[in-house]
């Protein structure tokens, strides 16, 4: 298996139902042969998160942002990142979201990656709660992969 | 959202590799939205290009040049076979090259395949629950795959040894079964 897939909820501190949906995959390993194996990032934002129904399966959501990062080397021998919109928004939360998301994780890992966000639909928003912040799920997500990928490296 | 993956090995006689080092892999990833299914098919982990499918119908119309084209007579009887109408279903849909060589010829086509796949079968069987009779949801597909599959590095210039239909085959093949439909 050249790589392998994760789902998870990463639930907010600060309200317990509001969560982020994530479908990772990752590669086995990160090595000189594997530096074209791609990370693969599919998410949605859930405000109505309950740890007894795995919920994925049943939530409609629907695609808003797809981006692409990689890394490109210069001519000068140093590396930047470069990176395209697959699906652009004119929302901008998803849209920087995905950006930043996806240039970052390149910065770190040195390959490619695509990051997918969804919007949830249909499920009723509640008033009193506050949106989930985009630091924090930039935060989360990055802390998520770089701690998949530290599993793999230590099997 | 409804995700499903695969990953089977590639047989070698349709895709041979320089070196016998590690078997060929392919990895199938199809994730379902409501207004998209976004579709991953790796070539040992790898991919490199995306193409987006958005399905622009004429399907009412059975033969839209009728009356219009060269030798089309209204009155000629219908035993000419040069009165017969073909479906097309390439031109049911719009393909735009995301990420990759916007000049290629072949992909293009082989993710027309794809789509047609999903939309005359493995959609209408609601494996994922989305789709009501009343309102088909028309859905736009993303692929993101390896132009590897289809690029050998295998020289092969002779077009009896070519095998790009039976690749399609196999791969439309897995996708189906990845469904278990």
């Amino acid at each position: 298996m050249y790589t392998k897939t994760i789902k998870t909820s990463i639930v907010s501190p600060l309200n317990d139902s509001q969560s982020i949906e994530i479908i990772l995959t990752i590669p086995e390993a990160i090595d000189q042969q594997s530096k074209k194996i791609p990370v693969s990032m599919v998410l949605y934002h859930n405000d109505n998160y309950r740890p007894e129904t795995t919920g994925i399966d049943q939530d409609k959501v629907k695609l808003i942002s797809y981006h692409y990062a990689v890394p490109y080397t210069k001519n000068n021998g140093r590396t930047e990142v470069v990176s395209t919109p697959l699906l652009d928004t004119n929302v901008d939360l998803y849209r920087d979201l995905t950006r930043q998301i996806s240039t970052l994780l390149v910065k770190k890992l040195n390959i490619p990656v695509y990051v997918a966000y969804g919007e949830l639909i249909g499920a009723p928003v509640s008033q009193s709660a506050i949106p989930m912040d985009q630091l924090f799920i930039l935060r989360k997500c990055i802390a998520f992969v770089e701690e998949q990928l530290k599993k793999q490296a230590t099997h | 959202m409804y995700q499903v993956e695969t990953t089977v090995e590639l047989p070698k006689e349709l895709f041979p590799q320089k070196t016998d080092i590690r078997s060929s892999q392919l990895t199938i990833e199809a994730v379902h939205f409501i207004n998209q299914v976004l579709i991953q098919i790796r070539y040992n982990g790898e991919m490199n290009t995306t193409y987006e499918i958005s399905p622009k119908s004429m399907n009412t119309i059975k033969n839209p040049t009728m009356g219009f084209g060269n030798s089309v007579d209204y009155f000629q009887d219908d035993a000419d076979e040069s009165q017969q109408s073909f479906p097309n279903h390439l031109a049911n849909y719009q393909i735009t090259t995301r990420l990759g060589n916007s000049n290629d010829m072949k992909l293009p086509v082989i993710c027309t395949e794809i789509a047609e796949l999903y939309s005359k079968i493995i959609l209408p069987s609601n494996v994922d629950e989305l789709e009501t009779i009343d309102s088909p949801l028309n859905r736009t597909f993303m692929i993101t795959m390896s132009t590897k599959l289809w690029y050998d590095n295998v020289e092969e210039s002779d077009i009896t040894t070519n095998r790009d239909f039976q690749k399609l085959i196999f791969v439309l093949k897995t996708i189906r079964e990845m469904y278990k439909i």
